[in-house]
């Protein structure tokens, strides 16, 4: 049985009846499960699922799962009722010495792309973990992993602040769903761990710890191990708390709507404000069908949608600004954001539950217009959300009807031959295995040998362990 | 232990890899290399146990990338640490060994690409130095809008390395933040880049370039780095505030960062430094604290911001110092080292505390510091709307025994910090023993990632994740090189007793009256 992706890989690439099938195929047949193609034995892997899910109602309850997983306590420290337990002492054979994994549900996995399905082990339920406490004192917010973007950012709206983070598509995700890039959330600067100021997590061998600091980032203090468990995904430790900073929601808060007839109308605009120094809290940009989805009302075009606090005296200024930038819209007007609004988010996030997310492509203001319009061709049912974050910008195409594995599949690989020398994908693991460009192989290298030290059993999150085609070459060895 | 004939081999090696004007073995001209910015207790380098190697065994001056990775695996072959170094202006040791070895000094890597004014992005290698980078840029229509607190004499790579936060960082992020791409040596020789040069890849696709940041050359060495730049700013306006009491001037900042604005730059200092500056230059208020803010952007955006900065700033009791005195306070910022011409030499340590706690923090710093009959300045700005980038100095003399107990400054201080939820900026070796301090359990998982990025403890050896001096001749490195974190910690308590029986420091002058200069309203 493989211990993770890693390991899923190479089997396949050994398998006898397998061999002279193209990568492209071969991920193809994975991702869909295609029994013609793959034999008997890879099927049974990829019907596997996790032996059992627990329920999470205190992080210490993950810690417990993850010692018992890891074999260091007995599975009777769960404190399960005498069924249950018997269940996993019987069928699963926890007193046998089996190894076990720890994977963690997300409350919105949205580009549905997991190619290999847990294989046995606990899956934990997170969804009760989440409190929200605001610490004014010192600009930030703890959050349970379970507890949701729109849940977090009342609370901070009831004491006066705002969340640096927000969900770039308004979809109902969880805190947690934002490690590893495994759902679009973006912050206006770019920087998605200086929004992080803390994470609180349960380390591979079942401890507790806490990344970073509450009060101030942790520059210069050592490794910087909340930048480093955001960025290299879920492999290295279950989390369990955030800590996300707040910004002061200013005296006067604005949210305007600028709608242009099309994206390339759009480009001198999204150029000036990528280099502009205005401070605003988020630039957002939908197509029609995204506005329809998200916004009361229909858009006659492309509708960038800008919000900003500021004190009383720099507002004028600060939207005086905002419209030179804007020039050449073809209408502009206040908008209610369902990011700001809990009941319309609740409707934004019910009108995209069934819609099928495709991932997150990266471009600049250059290369908007023409990647814009690549992705909207794809389908009739096509929309775009997309964000402004530092200098690039994010868009994220999805489909407004349902998608089969199939139909997914073959949008991803569209979008990626479309968007060659233009843009980059990011986000799920399919569009990672397709592109895999140099840069993603040397980072995701780093993020394996520290797993393996870490975690040489793979007990945490085995089957999200990517590996990207062609890795580097190994260590040079010391010559003599 | 590493053998004579080892170093030979190793020396003629490195003649290969560099040329013969760029690798030295010559005892007075590794001398140089003993030095860093850092203050050490001349002690520490003296022959004996429980001291540190100061001095390289060889020195080296790759000049490009292929060299340093080169001269990485030389040392992998050979196991001799190597210690990377750029100008050698960190606080606590970076740049200096601390078990012998090869140095590399990188200060020869400073080629500065083109900027490229289409994408934004500017790349250059790790030696250059940042104010010439910002110079750089500036000559070609362009703004580095985030370089470090010491820019004057850090280094590109020197800087990322030690996570330093750095100017421009409340508007604008984090040094790290600003970092397309890396160039790296990694500690097994492996030259790789990280990042994307075309577009900011941020959290994603496992651009793990943060991991550098902080790192302070323990997991590679940074060669190149692709940074990100703008156009070059409509305006740029320092004001500057006095306050009659230090106090004041730290409530000012903590009004500044709730107030919603987003200033370029904002930094404090306090009667001390002013009564330090006033002995060197001519437009100083007399004050007991000043609040200086830089205000950057469009014309129009930056004279509103100002009215409300003024209103903010008098609301708060501040009075506004004229255009001059703000002006020459911002251009001080390339020069942070002028009090050395006071008293010839300067401590300064760096640490972070949440906004809130800043004047509980400078508080307990004046206290600490009257304890041991110390006139410690204070500067400090703000790193983003809720932390605080707080740099303590004081004068000293090098050559006496007070300046080196005076050290002792630094635990105390320390305390003070990690009690107010901050924590120390930088380690090096010698502030290593803070580690476990400030992230307890934590440290363990980083001294499992330097081994597992590093399996031989090649880059840095006895830095950062540990503490590693002198071995006593034939004394196994493994039992007796790591120094238990305890005895720095008991040296500079004792260092704090024999500094209270001594007298007060003279070297600062003496404060002026402690309220508001005369400012441009008169009053």
């Amino acid at each position: 049985m493989p211990r993770g992706l890693v390991d899923f890989l190479q089997v396949l690439a050994g398998h006898p009846t397998l061999k002279g099938v193209e990568p492209g195929e071969m991920a193809r047949a994975v991702y869909m499960h295609d029994k013609y193609v793959l034999p008997d034995d890879i099927m049974q892997i990829l019907g596997r699922g996790p032996d059992a899910t627990l329920k999470a109602s205190r992080p210490e309850d993950v810690s417990q799962a993850v010692r018992v997983a890891s074999g260091e306590v007995s599975a009777a420290a769960l404190g399960l009722p005498a069924r249950q337990f018997h269940y996993l002492r019987t069928t699963l054979g926890m007193e046998r010495g089996r190894e076990f994994s720890v994977d963690w549900q997300r409350n919105v996995d949205p580009y549905d792309d997991e190619l290999l399905p847990m294989q046995g082990g606990f899956l934990m339920d997170v969804s009760a973990l989440s409190t929200i406490e605001v610490r004014e004192d010192l600009g930030v917010v703890r959050a349970g992993v379970g507890a949701l973007w729109k849940d977090v950012q009342a609370a901070a709206t009831a004491k006066g602040f705002d969340l640096d983070l927000f969900p770039i598509v308004p979809m109902d995700f969880a805190i947690g769903d934002l490690v590893g890039g495994a759902a679009p959330f973006g912050s206006r600067s770019g920087r998605l761990e200086a929004a992080v100021r803390n994470i609180e997590v349960v380390l591979p061998d079942g401890r507790m710890a806490s990344l970073g600091y509450d009060g101030v980032p942790p520059n210069a203090s050592g490794y910087d191990l909340v930048a480093l468990y955001l960025r290299g995904g879920q492999h290295l430790a279950l989390p369990h708390t955030f800590a996300l900073t707040l910004a002061p929601a200013g005296k006067i808060r604005r949210v305007l709507a600028y709608t242009y007839p099309d994206a390339s109308a759009m480009v001198g605009v999204l150029t000036k404000l990528a280099k502009a120094r205005l401070a605003l809290a988020r630039v957002l940009i939908h197509d029609q069908v995204a506005w329809a989805m998200s916004h009361r009302g229909e858009a006659l075009g492309v509708v960038l949608e800008v919000a900003f606090r500021a004190p009383e005296a720099v507002a004028p200024a600060l939207e005086k600004a905002l419209d030179g930038l804007a020039a050449g819209h073809t209408g502009k007007a206040e908008a209610l954001s369902p990011l700001d609004a809990p009941s319309e988010f609740r409707r934004a996030s019910q009108n995209l539950r069934t819609a099928g997310i495709l991932g997150e492509v990266l471009c600049t203001p250059a290369t908007v217009a023409e990647v814009f319009e690549k992705l909207l061709e794809l389908g009739p049912a096509m929309g775009i959300f997309g964000a402004v974050q530092g200098a690039g910008i994010s868009l994220v195409p999805f489909s407004r009807r349902p998608l089969s594995r199939r139909e997914r599949f073959d949008l991803v690989v569209k979008i990626k031959e479309e968007i060659v020398g233009l843009a980059r994908l990011a986000g799920p693991q399919l569009l990672l295995l397709l592109d895999g460009g140099e840069a993603i192989r040397q980072g995701f290298n780093l993020v394996r040998r520290i797993k393996d030290k870490v975690d040489l059993p793979s007990t945490i999150n085995p089957s999200r362990a990517l590996l990207v085609p062609q890795v580097a070459p190994p260590p040079s060895q010391p010559r003599g | 232990m590493v053998t004579k004939a080892t170093l030979d081999y190793a020396y003629r090696r490195l003649l290969n890899i560099c040329d013969e004007r760029r690798v030295t073995r010559d005892p007075l001209e590794a001398l140089v290399y003993e030095n860093s910015f850092a203050q050490l207790p001349k002690q520490a380098g003296a022959p004996g146990p429980l001291s540190f190697r100061l001095r390289p065994d060889i020195v080296c001056l790759p000049r490009t990338p292929e060299e340093v990775s080169r001269v990485v695996l030389l040392g992998i072959e050979l196991s001799i640490p190597v210690v990377p170094r750029g100008a050698a202006s960190s606080t606590h040791g970076g740049g200096v060994c601390n078990v012998g070895g090869i140095l590399m000094d990188l200060r020869v890597l400073n080629r500065v690409h083109p900027p490229d004014p289409d994408a934004l992005t500017m790349t250059v290698e790790g030696g250059v130095n940042w104010k010439e980078a910002s110079d750089y840029a500036a000559y070609k229509g362009l703004f580095l809008p985030v370089y470090p607190y010491f820019a004057g004499s850090a280094t590109v790579g020197g800087a990322l390395a030690n996570g330093d936060v750095g100017i421009g960082a409340l508007k604008y992020g984090p040094l790290a933040g600003r970092v397309r791409r890396l160039e790296v040596v990694l500690p097994t020789g492996e030259l790789i880049w990280i990042g994307a040069e075309e577009i900011s890849l941020g959290h994603r696709n496992y651009n793990v370039t943060t991991l550098l940041s902080g790192s302070e050359g323990t997991l590679g060495v940074i060669t190149r780095a692709t940074l990100e730049v703008l156009p070059m700013y409509e305006v740029l306006k320092p004001l500057a505030y006095a306050f009659g009491e230090p106090a004041a001037g730290a409530g000012a900042l903590r009004a500044l960062g709730n107030s919603g604005l987003t200033p370029y730059h904002v930094e404090f200092v306090d009667d001390i430094h002013l009564a330090i500056q006033r002995a060197l230059l001519y437009q100083v208020a007399e004050a007991g604290g000043m609040v200086s803010v830089v205000l950057e952007g469009g014309k129009d955006a930056v004279a509103a911001e100002t009215k409300t900065v003024d209103d903010l700033m008098a609301s708060q009791g501040g009075v506004k110092q004229p255009d001059p005195v703000a002006l020459e306070q911002w251009n001080e910022r390339f020069i942070r080292y002028r009090g050395r011409r006071l008293s010839g030499g300067m401590v300064v340590n760096e640490v972070m505390v949440p906004l809130a706690k800043f004047p509980e923090a400078l508080a307990g710093a004046r206290r600490k510091a009257a304890g041991l009959k110390m006139d410690v300045a204070a500067r400090a700005y703000l790193a983003d709307r809720s932390s605080v980038v707080y740099t303590p100095y004081w004068l000293t003399d090098d050559r006496s025994l007070k300046s080196q107990v005076s050290l002792a400054f630094i635990k105390a201080f320390h305390d003070v910090v990690i009690e107010l939820g901050g924590h120390p900026n930088g380690l090096g070796f010698l502030m290593a023993f803070n580690l476990d301090r400030m992230h307890g359990d934590e440290a363990d998982t980083m001294r499992d990632i330097k081994g597992a990025l590093d399996p031989q403890d090649m880059l840095n050896r006895g830095k950062l994740v540990s503490m590693r001096g002198r071995t006593p001749p034939l004394a196994p490195e493994e039992f007796f090189g790591e120094m238990p974190p305890a005895l720095p910690i008991y040296m500079l308590k004792l260092a704090g007793g024999v500094k209270r029986m001594m007298r007060r420091d003279r070297y600062t002058p003496k404060p002026g009256r402690r309220k508001a200069a005369k400012g441009e309203e008169g009053e």
